[in-house]
């Protein structure tokens, strides 16, 4: 690194049960680059920002500022009504210099700054009302990866670092938003038709009781996911960690893994557990 | 009372007694379950994959022989059917020995055998036969999927199939070690055996195995007990199978097809609709927006 991003006030305690520091939280984020930028970089990217700490109160930022750094690069994209300036990174630069600005989660679109509105990923978030087994929602995951898998996608899976668990499919550029919108809605839906004592598609806390919500609302243009390797900012400094299907199988929580844990997978891993799904090219289904 | 473990016959010769196979044992063990203390939840196993992790199914479950370590032989479900004796549900006596020549370590679990249907003159016949000349049967039956060897003996009015071990399955004691020799070789005196024989005379009594109880299951029964009496306990929660909605099964259906129909349903909505659009034409089309919301409250209430 030519230049290495300042951090000011580096031992102001970010996580204050896991005894984490802001040094330690950019030393992480510097540690795990190798894996996490493939996915960051140059998306759309919204930040969770805890200035004082998660003990304080944190704010969702999707906008950009110039006061975030000089390597954070800003994109002007249409909205609602208007249009507004997104930010992106490109390197680890770019990191550092958002955790200088206490940013600890990373949330992506599922498409890139060069064709923001046709989405290369469908992202489906299980989302496990209170007392669901988490055996229940590995089940939920290998069954959405099932489903996926019949209609012709190849799907990989993340843990949330908080209750839920993504399932994520990359797709060939090409169907706008809307498209893959209606096609992951259709696909909840359909999982919803077949088990509705499991699952449930619609966002309703109410409706929600002992059922596993497949959140399928993130497949929309403006919608984010948090990335993998990302931290959260909730106790324990958990972390969103891609796996492989088979490690799944051997994990006991969707926050399994905090920082301390997943930098020592990082430094173990031999490649991107989701190596495979760079070289997939695979269409949305439209006619099934 | 209870049903026969299987209903066959007791052969010997060219004799039939049909018999029904009684458990002769009543399990009183606590049994409990487990819990994750943190919410209280049972603890389910799942069968995974040790290399996949991933669950499997019963159906891809095939048993195997570790021959040497991590090395294994799969046993087709045939060789171990070919394996067992096409013995069926019958004990089949080849032999009548003293019964006092039957050491106490061979025997390992009793069953009661009822008579069957008009079967009681020869029930009864072998019963009494046996009282006299105090001789058991020794034979093989066949339990559920495996072939024991089991001795049949009377007992008042029953006739006992008593399973017994195999010499192979006991432990020699010579194995162990053990004094041997005569009351000489260890200098006892004839004082030290009166004064033995005395002792064992002061306690003894006539067997009463009623008088014995399990002190330790009693025991844990009142800390049992008494903890439901002070509401530390963990409630059952509602079934979930009683609220499943009434299209619960319908697992069966292809999931393409409802995928398919379910995409159809959109493309009448007019899909490919860019965001904005969709957001004007909810303004401006009442119509179309009352499908929607129909939709979503009939989803709520399912």
């Amino acid at each position: 690194m030519a230049t290495t991003p300042r951090l000011t006030s580096p031992d102001k305690v970010v996580f204050p049960d896991a005894e984490i520091t802001k040094a330690d939280v950019a030393d992480y984020y510097r540690a795990v680059s190798r894996w996490m930028l493939p996915e960051l970089v140059k998306r759309p990217l919204s930040l969770v920002r805890c200035p004082d700490g998660i003990a304080g109160s944190c704010f969702f930022q999707k906008h950009h500022a110039d006061s975030l750094g000089e390597h954070v690069g800003s994109i002007t994209l249409k909205e609602v009504a208007g249009q507004g300036e997104y930010l992106y990174v490109e390197n680890l630069d770019g990191v550092l210099e958002l955790v200088q600005m206490n940013s600890l989660e990373f949330h992506v679109w599922g498409s890139h700054i060069d064709d923001v509105d046709r989405p290369d990923r469908l992202v489906f978030d299980l989302d496990p009302d209170e007392g669901i087994e988490w055996n229940a929602l590995k089940a939920a995951a290998r069954d959405v990866r099932d489903r996926l898998a019949e209609v012709g996608l190849r799907s990989w899976v993340r843990l949330s670092g908080g209750k839920g668990v993504h399932v994520v499919a990359p797709i060939k550029v090409g169907p706008d938003w809307q498209q893959a919108k209606d096609f992951c809605e259709a696909f909840a839906d359909s999982m919803v038709a077949r088990a509705p004592e499991r699952y449930i598609a619609t966002a309703s806390k109410a409706a929600r009781e002992g059922l596993i919500f497949i959140d399928w609302l993130r497949n929309a243009r403006g919608a984010t996911s948090v990335t993998s390797w990302s931290l959260r900012a909730r106790p324990g400094a958990t972390v969103a960690m891609p796996l492989t299907w088979e490690e799944l199988g051997r994990v006991r929580q969707a926050g399994a893994f905090d920082l301390h844990k997943a930098l020592r997978r990082s430094r173990n891993l031999k490649r991107d557990p989701w190596h495979a799904m760079a070289r997939v090219r695979q269409a949305l289904p439209r006619d099934i | 009372m209870a049903r026969p473990i299987w209903t066959g016959t007791l052969s010997f010769g060219l004799l039939n007694i049909p018999v029904k196979l009684m458990t002769g044992e009543r399990r009183v063990d606590l049994s409990f379950r487990m819990l994750d203390s943190r919410n209280n939840a049972p603890i389910r196993y799942e069968r995974v994959n040790a290399e996949t992790g991933e669950e499997v199914p019963w159906k891809e479950i095939v048993k195997a022989f570790e021959y040497d370590k991590g090395s294994y032989v799969v046993l087709e479900e045939s060789d171990i059917a070919n394996a067992s004796s096409d013995h069926k549900e019958s004990v089949d006596i080849d032999s009548f020995v003293d019964i006092e020549a039957i050491g106490p370590e061979f025997f390992e679990k009793p069953y009661v055998l009822e008579p069957g249907k008009k079967a009681e003159k020869g029930y009864v016949l072998l019963r009494e036969v046996l009282k006299r000349t105090g001789q058991a049967g020794v034979g093989r039956v066949v339990i559920r999927t495996r072939e024991y060897l089991a001795a049949v003996v009377p007992k008042d009015d029953a006739l006992m199939l008593l399973i017994l071990r195999f010499a192979q399955e006991l432990v020699d004691p010579a194995d162990y070690k053990l004094p041997e020799g005569s009351l000489e070789k260890w200098k006892i005196t004839t004082r030290e055996i009166d004064m033995a024989k005395q002792l064992i005379e002061s306690m003894s009594t006539e067997w009463k195995p009623e008088q014995y109880k399990d002190d330790f299951r009693e025991r844990l029964s009142k800390v049992i007990e008494d903890r439901v009496k002070s509401k530390n306990i963990v409630r059952k929660p509602a079934a979930d199978e009683d609220n499943l909605p009434a299209d619960a099964a319908t697992n069966v259906i292809d999931f393409a097809d409802l995928l398919k129909r379910s995409l159809e349903k959109k493309g009448e909505k007019g899909s490919a609709k860019p965001a904005p659009a969709k957001k004007a034409a909810k303004k401006a089309g009442p119509a179309k927006k009352a499908t929607t919301a129909r939709k979503r409250t009939g989803r709520k209430s399912a």
